[in-house]
């Protein structure tokens, strides 16, 4: 059982043997800059459908049949209040794309997804974030890790299969989109599209573990009036004029929110994550002047949670609900707050999805891991991936990519050669194995 | 008619002066407004030349001075001459005074009586928004008085001046001789003041007339402002983040927080050592503003408090300063940061913004005594009690001139929008001073 059979050793061999084109294939990745246009980058800089096309070519080079279409929100209404759903995201010129490898027949399918869009590089490189410099084995830019070094296997992994000179019996399709990084839209049209199989890889970078579940992330603004007042003079009942320092209340909130978060290490754990949800206060704004008692406060805070915690939405107004109550509830303990309550404004819901670790697919991923040299790790991933949509379809999904996914977003994003390779021969077996060879 | 007492004459010259001032209680109204009508923002806010007027201001209190038969001085402060305050209180290298000038309106006494300085500032901070009515239209409406400059410090300089008016033009000539002595600049720090007392300006005693709820202030506080900057070390807030001396992430809110926690212990602190019997509320460190954080999805990379400490006037400096208060927070600091491995390499940052001087007179002061009197006289109370924040009196008390804050207004709507002053608050200030005037200069018939 530990031993590769002919088929996939073939197949890693070719791997092998293309070790620099697969490399060079993801530095052309890297160098088509295709930063979401949430971020208002230059043109120059926001070019998916030139990755589509990329990646088109290439699968059409192997045989598949490509489509390419560009999401429409008026199209997708129906989908509001779900994951992914923003009615002001336009797609002009950003298209969502499927490219389809038929499978001889007989045989279970696989759907191969990921993003092409990537974040702004931000400052702070040492490199050029969008050359690919290759040094010392180690791939440079923005998208290496998050997500282009994942697309680059994914693709290469069924080229290397039909290189190698082998059919597959079940259909592959690589799904690629647009707008993760913006919310997930893509994925949510690429799944109304009615793009299904009987399984699916998710290659956001896991550091090679596998993912069976992902978290849904809640960003949460509360503010928290106070009332300004001569910080040097006396200051009596606010009752009767007095200043209320909104900093002070600031306080009796985090003190609080330490207590909730006590509470979630308890409550809110699972057994494939390493850390518990909680919610974490990321911005805190309050104050104008040095003389003046803060008239406000505004926190901004991230709060994940976990897939059995979605509402029937698919979303987290559960949890929402969960932190409201428990905001109220500390306001109702300070009568100025009674009278002036904190406003909670919510800013992001990205849902989540999980995968039973015993599905047959995921076993099956797992031993074609530890035939692939890897350890049969677990861990679900802690933040946001687009993974939800394809389990409430009901198809058997799993996380798992090269890189670090603490090295997305920062400066000097980098891939390793040798995982990136890792990546590409554990998904050509596992194709070999789901989807059989003819 | 029988010759009066010098009690009965006492009263008599008092009765007059304070019936002269209930007859001319519109023309004192009509001189605030007249004050609040020209616009003196000061220049250090950037406001518009048409809104930035001290000379003008000075020349209509120069005007109604000289008309009194005072002598009136005007020059223009200039940073360079005065470099040797380098270090004290005030000085401020960079402020320039092109079209500014300070002022000295003396009235010279007929003799053998005390002399008495009174002064204030004529700039006032900018309107900003909100203003519901004209901010430089001095509108007086049911018995109140609007606009930039009511509280913040017009009401008290037409209240100095109109009781020096007041004993005149009631016939009477003080013996002492009275200085009005309006400086520029307050507003961006008080190298008016310095500049004033460097040219030699002297008296038996002061009263400075910024808004005090018409008590008597025989002392103010010193003002440090400082910022505190917290390092952390960003990370993915929705990630394992392991020991910060391998990679891992440090939370700047988090340590903010704690110094907050230590603070508290220093203000219980110094609820019992920083107080003083004329003052109603002790010294505190507050923190009026607060900045941490970039992303929602990433640790703060580092957190600014902004604070506001207020230091007595026993605590200065030999530079008049608050120095030793500055070295015992820093020293504060260092501490709660030694607590922290974290801090211990990689340490908070303090900067100083601001450091405002302050002074103190004795309440045993016969002058203390004189004023504190001639209020009980105007509204039947005896209010003495220290102002929280700061005035320029400390160089007048620096240099042995017994000094009391002493105005019209509440200090909690200095720049603020709608800043108003109730008419019969100005009167009773202006009578406060008026007596003052009489009972410490002593007047003879004019």
């Amino acid at each position: 059982m530990s031993e590769l059979d002919s088929s996939s050793q073939k197949v890693n061999q070719w791997i092998d043997d293309h070790h620099d084109e697969i490399v060079g294939f993801l530095q052309e990745l890297i160098r088509i800059p295709s930063v979401t246009p949430w971020f208002q980058p230059a043109a120059e800089e926001s070019r998916e459908a030139d990755v589509q096309t990329v990646i088109g070519k290439r699968m059409q080079a192997l045989g598949a049949e490509v489509k390419r279409w560009e999401p429409n929100a008026q199209e997708l209404a129906e989908y509001e209040g779900r994951p992914g759903y923003y009615a002001d995201h336009l797609f002009e010129g950003r298209p969502n794309q499927a490219a389809v490898l038929k499978g001889s027949g007989e045989g279970r399918s696989m759907l191969l997804t990921g993003h092409v869009d990537v974040v702004p590089a931000g400052s702070g490189w040492t490199v050029e974030p969008f050359s690919g410099d290759r040094k010392d084995g180690v791939i440079y830019g923005r998208g290496t890790v998050d997500m282009k070094g994942g697309i680059a296997a994914m693709v290469m992994a069924v080229e290397a299969v039909v290189k190698a000179g082998y059919r597959l019996k079940g259909d592959v399709t690589v799904g690629t989109v647009v707008d993760e990084e913006a919310g997930g839209m893509g994925t949510l049209d690429f799944v109304d599209k009615g793009y299904r199989a009987d399984a699916c890889i998710l290659t956001e970078p896991t550091n090679m573990k596998l993912a069976p579940l992902c978290r849904g992330i809640l960003w949460g603004k509360l503010t928290i009036p106070g009332r300004s007042g001569h910080i040097e003079l006396p200051q009596g009942d606010w009752r009767e004029g007095g200043a209320v320092d909104a900093v002070a209340l600031a306080r009796v909130f985090m003190d609080h929110f330490d207590r909730l978060n006590a509470d979630w290490r308890v409550r809110k754990v699972h057994p494939y994550l390493p850390i518990p949800c909680q919610l974490y206060i990321a911005q805190v704004n309050a104050g104008e002047y040095p003389t003046a008692f803060a008239n406000k406060v505004e926190l901004v805070f991230d709060a994940q949670y976990l897939p059995r915690e979605k509402d029937e939405m698919g979303l987290g107004g559960k949890v929402k609900a969960e932190i409201e109550e428990f905001i109220n509830q500390v306001a109702m303990t300070e009568p100025w707050l009674r009278e002036h309550p904190p406003v909670l404004e919510w800013l992001i819901d990205a849902d989540c999805g999980e995968t039973p670790v015993e599905h047959p697919f995921v076993q099956s991923v797992l031993n074609d891991m530890e035939l692939s040299g890897l350890p049969r790790t677990i861990e679900g991933a802690c933040a946001h991936t687009d993974i939800g949509w394809f389990e409430t379809l009901g198809i058997p999904s799993v996380v798992i990519g090269a890189g670090n996914p603490r090295l997305a977003h920062q400066n000097d994003e980098h891939i390793s050669e040798e995982d990136l390779i890792k990546l590409t021969k554990l998904i050509s077996n596992v194709l070999i194995h789901w989807c059989e060879i003819q | 008619m029988n010759s009066l007492n010098k009690d009965e004459k006492k009263d008599l010259v008092e009765s007059k002066v304070l019936s002269w001032i209930d007859d001319h209680h519109d023309e004192i109204a009509g001189f605030l407004q007249e004050l609040i009508q020209i616009p003196s923002v000061n220049p250090w806010f950037r406001p518009k030349e048409d809104e930035s007027r001290e000379a003008d201001v000075q020349k209509a209190i120069g005007n109604r001075m000289q008309a009194l038969g005072a002598e009136v001085a005007n020059w223009e402060p200039n940073a360079k001459e005065l470099a040797k305050y380098e270090g004290r209180a005030g000085y401020y290298a960079d402020h320039k005074f092109e079209g500014r000038p300070n002022q000295a309106a003396v009235l010279k006494g007929s003799g053998g009586g005390r002399s008495m300085l009174l002064t204030g500032h004529v700039d006032v901070v900018p309107a900003g928004n909100g203003w519901t009515v004209d901010p430089y239209l001095g509108e007086r409406r049911e018995g109140v008085i609007y606009g930039r400059g009511a509280v913040d410090m017009k009401g008290g300089i037409a209240a100095m001046i109109m009781a020096v008016e007041a004993v005149v033009k009631s016939g009477y000539r003080m013996k002492g001789d009275v200085t009005v002595g309006t400086v520029v600049d307050e507003e961006a720090g008080g190298m008016g003041t310095l500049d004033f007392v460097d040219k030699g300006y002297r008296a038996d005693a002061c009263i400075m007339t910024e808004s005090t709820d018409l008590k008597v202030a025989p002392l103010c506080r010193g003002i440090l402002w400082g910022k505190l900057i917290i390092p952390g070390r960003s990370g993915h807030i929705e990630l394992p983040q392991g020991d910060w001396r391998e990679g891992g992430a440090v939370d700047a809110v988090t340590l903010a927080r704690v110094f907050m926690d230590h603070f508290d212990r220093l203000n219980a602190d110094w609820r019992l050592r920083k107080t003083h019997p004329y003052m109603s509320i002790p010294c505190q460190l507050y923190i009026a503003q607060v900045n941490a954080g970039e992303y929602p999805t990433a640790f703060a990379n580092k957190a600014e408090l902004v604070f506001d400490a207020q230091y007595l006037p026993r605590e200065k400096d030999d530079m008049g300063l608050g120095s030793k208060v500055k070295a015992e927070i820093e020293e504060f600091i260092n501490r709660v940061a030694m607590t922290e491995p974290w801090l211990r390499e990689h340490p908070p940052v303090i900067e100083w913004l601001i450091d405002a001087d302050c002074g103190e007179t004795p309440v045993e002061h016969p002058f203390v005594q004189t004023i504190g009197e001639s209020l009980k006289k105007v509204i039947s109370e005896e209010m003495i009690e220290g102002i929280g924040f700061h005035t320029d009196m400390g160089w007048f008390t620096n240099v042995g001139i017994p000094t009391v804050n002493f105005g019209p207004g509440n200090p909690s709507v200095a720049h603020q929008d709608n800043e108003s002053l109730e008419e019969k608050e100005l009167i009773k200030a202006v009578k406060t001073i008026a007596l003052t005037l009489i009972e410490w200069c002593g007047v003879a018939d004019a």
